[in-house]
């Protein structure tokens, strides 16, 4: 087994679909949790100027939390099995990504914040959770990609996790990606690590 | 093989890369390119409303331009051979995302997009790209990953295509990523696909 560490803020965002995928494959590596004072010194020694970056032994630093994520997932056979079933998967992915980036993060005004999210949600956000919802709900089966668990499926639980940082109650409208999200959160690696982070 | 069938703009865009490994690989494939007025009605129809989408024999349509890149890069052999050579080409395709998409093109106040697009050059692409060209001319390789021409020399190729419209000289400031978007302008198949593909600035 390699020996990884992961470089990112002490934040979730973009890091912590990653430390998902290592916590539900047990694989161990450096948290390395970065803080606000020590980045201007890390930040010109990775690839370009930003995080996360996962070392894996002495290769080259690997950037792009979507290309960390995709690998990881494929290293630890929690990926989609197939070119095409993968193509589905990062698909879903790059699409939380896509979603999780326009939060108002840095919105201090609760108000303001508020009604962000909740524009964000009526335009954007509730209308691809409905098609999800609906393909999801007709697929029948209990992961996103097929019927086990990928990398897709931890992302879009800490999606979810995020999101509930602004609105609890966005997933009581997706009963079926709720019950998911239930699911991810019940197994057991993931439980112990939710329970255990920072 | 499957029959493809590329549904997007008449223009390059996030298409292009996609139509690239098609023409490099001699694979035939419909590019169906969308006119502005039918676009209001074919919207809705697509997985997530918008475009590119890859139609692949009668399987579920596949949108978002990154996984299509990665699905047809797998099926063609421009993902460079493993795991982690992959994941490289992962992580270039999407820096070049994450610095492109800060170019306001959208922008209609003529200042406003002026300054965006200052900005994006100044403090994301040209950052990006001096360190993409210093690893690449320190690593002295023919392609950037693998030894093999991947989806990543593709990506660079239409990048620096498209970014004459917003610097007329943009890739000549990176000398040895400069050497390989004419290397790969001259392969054969690309060759002839550049000289016969419609014209469009982006």
């Amino acid at each position: 087994m390699p020996n990884y560490k992961l470089l990112y803020f002490n934040v979730k965002a973009r890091g912590e679909s990653i430390r998902l995928i290592f916590a539900e494959a047990g694989i161990e590596f450096e948290d390395k949790r970065v803080e606000p004072s020590e980045w201007p010194e890390i930040k010109p020694t990775t690839p370009f100027g930003r995080v996360p970056v996962l070392y894996i032994d002495d290769k080259p630093p690997l950037a792009q939390s979507g290309a960390i994520a995709a690998y990881l997932g494929r290293e630890f056979g929690l990926d989609a099995g197939s070119s095409l079933a993968d193509a589905y998967a990062h698909m879903l992915f790059d699409s939380f990504d896509d979603f999780g980036s326009i939060l108002p993060y840095m919105e201090e005004d609760p108000v303001k914040r508020k009604a962000t999210v909740q524009e964000l949600l009526e335009k954007q956000i509730n209308p691809a959770l409905d098609k999800m919802e609906k393909k999801f709900k007709a697929g029948g089966n209990d992961f996103l990609v097929g019927k086990k668990l990928t990398y897709v499926d931890l992302a879009f639980w800490n999606f979810c996790d995020v999101l509930s940082d602004f609105d609890k109650t966005f997933l009581t409208n997706f009963p079926t990606l709720d019950a998911l999200c239930k699911r991810v959160a019940a197994r057991p690696n993931i439980k112990k690590y939710v329970e255990n982070r920072p | 093989m499957p029959n493809y069938k590329l549904v997007y703009f008449n223009s390059k865009g996030r298409a292009e890369v996609v139509r690239l490994m098609f023409a490099e690989a001699g694979i035939e494939f419909e590019d169906k390119r969308v006119q502005e007025e039918d676009w209001p009605q074919l919207k809705p129809t697509m997985p997530f409303g918008q475009l590119p989408v890859l139609y692949i024999d009668d399987k579920p349509p596949l949108p978002q331009s990154g996984a299509i890149e990665r699905y047809v890069a797998r099926e063609l052999n421009f993902d460079g051979g493993s795991s982690l050579a992959f994941a490289y080409i992962d992580m270039v395709c999407n820096v070049l995302e994450d610095v492109g998409s800060k170019v306001p093109f959208m922008e209609e106040d003529e200042a406003k997009k002026a300054a965006g697009t200052k900005d994006a050059l100044e403090n994301h692409i040209y950052p990006a790209f001096d360190k993409i060209e210093k690893k690449f001319k320190e690593g002295g390789e023919e392609f950037l990953i693998a030894k093999r021409l991947t989806l990543a020399d593709l990506a660079i190729f239409h990048f620096s295509d498209v970014a004459r419209v917003i610097d007329a000289n943009f890739i000549t400031k990176y000398p040895t990523l400069d050497a390989l978007c004419k290397r790969v302008a001259a392969r054969p198949s690309i060759k002839k696909y550049l000289e016969n593909r419609p014209k469009t600035p982006l």
